[in-house]
Formats: C-alpha cells, sequence, structure tokens
C-alpha cells in the first residue's frame, strides 16, 4: 500500500493506495502515530484509490480515530468505493467516522468545524 | 482414524446459564411461532422444531472452556472450563469409571475459565486413574494446589483419588503424545496463554484460544506463524466485535472477522468461533454470526473482483456438544 501524504493548512491528507490489511496496517499505524506525535489534529483519509480493507485496516483507523479524540483532534474519510463502504456498514464503522463522498466535503466539514461533524456529503 | 474434535464448552470467561426469565421468553416465542405457521397437532412437533435454527432451541451452550480431540487410540482435553464436568462423566463409561483411566489434559493458560471445572472432574476423584496434566507455564502445580485447597474446595490436593503426573511442554518444540503430536505456540494475552497445533496422519488440529491476536501478519508472527499455517480445522477467539477489540486493548480476546481474515491470508480449511462473550444472549451471538457472514461474502466477492487472492473457508460459530472430524 502507498500512502499520499499531503497537507492543507492544518489538515493533514492521507491518500491511501492499494489494501489496508494485515500486512500494510502497520504502516497505517506507524504513519499515523508519527503525525500525531508531530501536533497533527486533522486528519483526512481519501480512501478514493483503496481497492480492499480487512478487519486489521479496520483496527487501525478505529485505534487512530480513538488517539486523534484523546488528543482533541478529529478524523474524517472520504471517497470510500462501495464495496469498501459494505464492509464500514457490516462491522458497525459507519456511524462512528465522520464519511464524506469526496474531498472536498471531508476539508470542509474539518474547516467549518461548526458543521455538524456527520453531515455526510 | 483421523483426529475428532468435540465442543465440551464454547463460553469465554464465566459458565452462562440461560436464566429462566429467558427460558420462558423463548418458550413462548417457539408456542407462538408453532400456531403463526398454522400447525396444531402433537405429530407437527419434531418438524417445527427441525424448521428451526439451532440458537433458538438449545443456544450456543454456557459452559466455559473445554475441548475434547480422539483418534481411535488417543484422547486429549484441551483445558478444563466448566464443560470438563459433563466430559468427566461421559468417560466413567470407559476405563476411567472403573479405576483404570489414563487422563491427558492440555491447559492454554490458567485463568479461571480454563480451570474452573476441575473440581468437579469427577475421574480425578477415582483411585486407580491416572490424570496427565500439561502445560508450557511452570506455574501448573501451585495452580491445582490453590484450587484444591481450603477454603476454595473441602478436597485436598492429597486427597484426590487419581495420580496426578505434571508434564511442562517446551514452547514450539513438538510432542508426541500417543498417536498426537503436539506443539504450543504463543497467543496474544494478559498473563501467557499458548496455543496448540496438534497433528495426526497428515492432518492439523490448531487451538487458539484465548486470543487477541494483535500480530496477524506474517513477519509479526514470526515463530508462531505455523499455528496459522496448513491447518485443516482452527479454533479461533470471537468473543468480541471488532469494535469492542478496539475498545478493550490488552483484554486478550479477538473478533471472528480477525480470525476469519487470517483463515482467508493462509487457507486455513475450516474455522470454529468459541469464547464467546457471557454476557451475550443466543440471539445476540447468532447475530454476530449472520455479521461475520455478511463480511465474509463480502470480503470473498472483493477478492474474485480485484483479483487478492484470499481463500474460501468453511467456518461456524460453535455451540457446546458440537462434534466434527478434522
Amino acid at each position: 500500500m502507498d500512502i499520499i501524504e499531503d497537507k492543507q493548512g492544518a489538515i493533514v491528507l492521507l491518500g491511501l493506495v492499494g489494501r489496508l490489511d494485515s500486512g500494510t496496517s502497520p504502516q497505517m499505524e506507524e504513519k499515523v502515530l508519527g503525525l500525531l506525535a508531530g501536533g497533527a489534529k486533522q486528519l483526512v483519509v481519501n480512501f478514493a484509490r483503496l481497492d480492499y480493507i480487512s478487519s486489521a485496516g479496520l483496527r487501525v483507523l478505529l485505534m487512530a480515530a480513538k488517539k486523534l479524540k484523546a488528543s482533541g483532534g478529529v478524523i474524517a474519510l472520504c471517497a470510500l468505493k462501495p464495496h469498501i463502504r459494505e464492509v464500514f456498514d457490516i462491522a458497525g464503522f459507519t456511524a462512528m467516522f465522520p464519511i464524506h463522498e469526496s474531498e472536498a466535503l471531508a476539508l470542509r466539514s474539518l474547516t467549518n468545524m461548526d458543521a455538524p461533524w456527520d453531515a455526510r456529503g | 482414524m483421523g483426529m475428532h474434535v468435540k465442543f465440551w464448552g464454547v463460553r469465554g470467561s464465566l459458565p452462562s446459564p440461560t436464566g429462566p426469565e429467558a427460558l420462558v421468553t423463548r418458550f413462548r416465542d417457539l408456542l407462538h411461532a408453532f400456531f403463526d405457521i398454522g400447525y396444531s397437532r402433537k405429530a407437527e412437533i419434531e418438524k417445527f422444531l427441525e424448521s428451526l435454527p439451532p440458537h433458538r432451541l438449545g443456544g450456543y451452550g454456557g459452559n466455559t472452556l473445554c475441548l475434547e480431540v480422539t483418534t481411535g487410540a488417543q484422547q486429549i482435553i484441551i483445558d478444563g472450563g466448566s464443560g470438563i464436568r459433563p466430559l468427566g462423566y461421559d468417560l466413567l463409561k470407559g476405563p476411567c469409571g472403573k479405576g483404570k483411566g489414563e487422563v491427558h489434559i492440555l491447559f492454554t493458560h490458567f485463568h479461571w475459565d480454563h480451570v474452573l471445572g476441575l473440581p468437579f472432574f469427577t475421574p480425578i476423584f477415582i483411585p486407580g486413574n491416572t490424570i496427565h496434566l500439561y502445560a508450557v507455564e511452570p506455574d501448573l502445580p501451585d495452580v491445582l494446589k490453590t484450587i484444591f485447597r481450603k477454603p476454595n474446595f473441602p478436597v485436598q490436593m492429597e486427597q484426590l483419588g487419581a495420580k496426578l503426573v505434571y508434564h511442562r511442554l517446551p514452547p514450539r518444540q513438538p510432542t508426541r503424545l500417543g498417536e498426537i503430536t503436539v506443539t504450543p505456540y504463543q497467543l496474544d494475552h494478559p498473563d501467557p496463554c499458548w496455543g496448540y497445533r496438534l497433528e495426526h496422519q497428515g492432518k492439523v488440529f490448531s487451538h487458539c484460544a484465548d486470543t487477541e491476536c494483535k500480530r496477524s501478519n506474517r513477519e509479526d508472527l514470526g515463530p508462531d506463524l505455523p499455528m496459522y499455517q496448513g491447518v485443516d480445522l482452527m479454533v479461533f477467539d470471537a468473543q468480541y466485535s471488532i469494535v469492542e477489540v478496539v475498545e478493550k486493548v490488552d483484554w486478550g480476546h479477538a473478533a471472528a472477522l480477525i480470525g476469519l481474515d487470517l483463515a482467508m491470508q493462509e487457507g486455513i480449511k475450516k474455522v470454529a468461533f468459541i469464547h464467546h462473550e457471557p454476557a451475550s444472549s443466543d440471539d445476540k451471538i447468532a447475530q454476530a454470526e449472520a455479521r461475520t457472514r455478511e463480511y465474509y461474502e463480502r470480503q470473498v466477492k472483493t477478492s474474485r473482483e480485484e483479483n487478492l487472492g484470499l481463500h474460501e473457508v468453511d467456518w461456524f460459530f460453535a455451540r457446546e456438544g458440537m462434534s466434527l472430524d478434522v
């Protein structure tokens, strides 16, 4: 899996490419922990180029959300392919994350935090 | 004869009998369903019962961990949870009832749910029987002394009729027990816990409860990877949902989705999920099984569409009393 990192103001953008599974979730965990250690508080994860997610991927995302919340931060996900969205639904994750149709909507939700966090675009 | 596995106890943490209120609700629901379908005669009862999913009748069972593995000439018991009590009664029908029995019990670890049935394992009180007790960790004799000691239990170690023989198993090294080769591998659990890989006539049975399975890729599993490779039947910890696993870090238990992913990754042929949450009703466990089915079907479809090379797996949530050939 490739993780493409970008920044827009204080918001860190992570674009996931390939598979987020037991083999690649340590890479994701390391990336998120590094960002947190560097003081990142707002994170958008773009799933547009992610083809597959397993329980290990779900686990690392929820761990990241918990750690961000504990440090007063927030995470938003965007552009999930339908089959990835289905895995989120089955695992009960849909209600646990702000999920947006596009990166632009995810960014807007974080730059305008007065808007309801779960106003999905 | 190959290996045969029987599930005498599949509940985690604490024995969990279905209470009177839940039973009354279940009987009422079943009677309503019987008449709602249009049945009215006694002769239709069996047909009706056969049409029901098992969790609506007997449920998944409330006894804690105990499995029995048998071949033609060898019997191995894994753990002494409350499920070992009915197994003990069953053994009394054979040599154990005449004081001529030889029993082999492997302990994964010594948390209560894995040892609490021992004081009620009748063959241990019968003179002439020999009970071989195996563990990787060195505390086994002390654990037994604690269990069979006043005020915990009225019968002292010295008063047990059977001869107890302790064996310390070397980690990650094969040990021959009659026809079966046993190799312990470490699981991810607070206080050391060991899974067992049992091999007989080219078939492999892998016992993986209790585990949080924090390590789930080949590199992280390292020396414990053989627990999951070339396996015909694996039992795996399914106490929690994936959300609960993240909420309960270091509690030492996994979710069915984690075991299923591991099985699909490593080509494990069959998985039986055990160590069901004691606070869960049969309906709740059945719902978890249904969600796991949705997840599995979705991932198999994705694997085909994306050419991911994941293996298809036969799996089920085990119920007390079930048995199957490996």
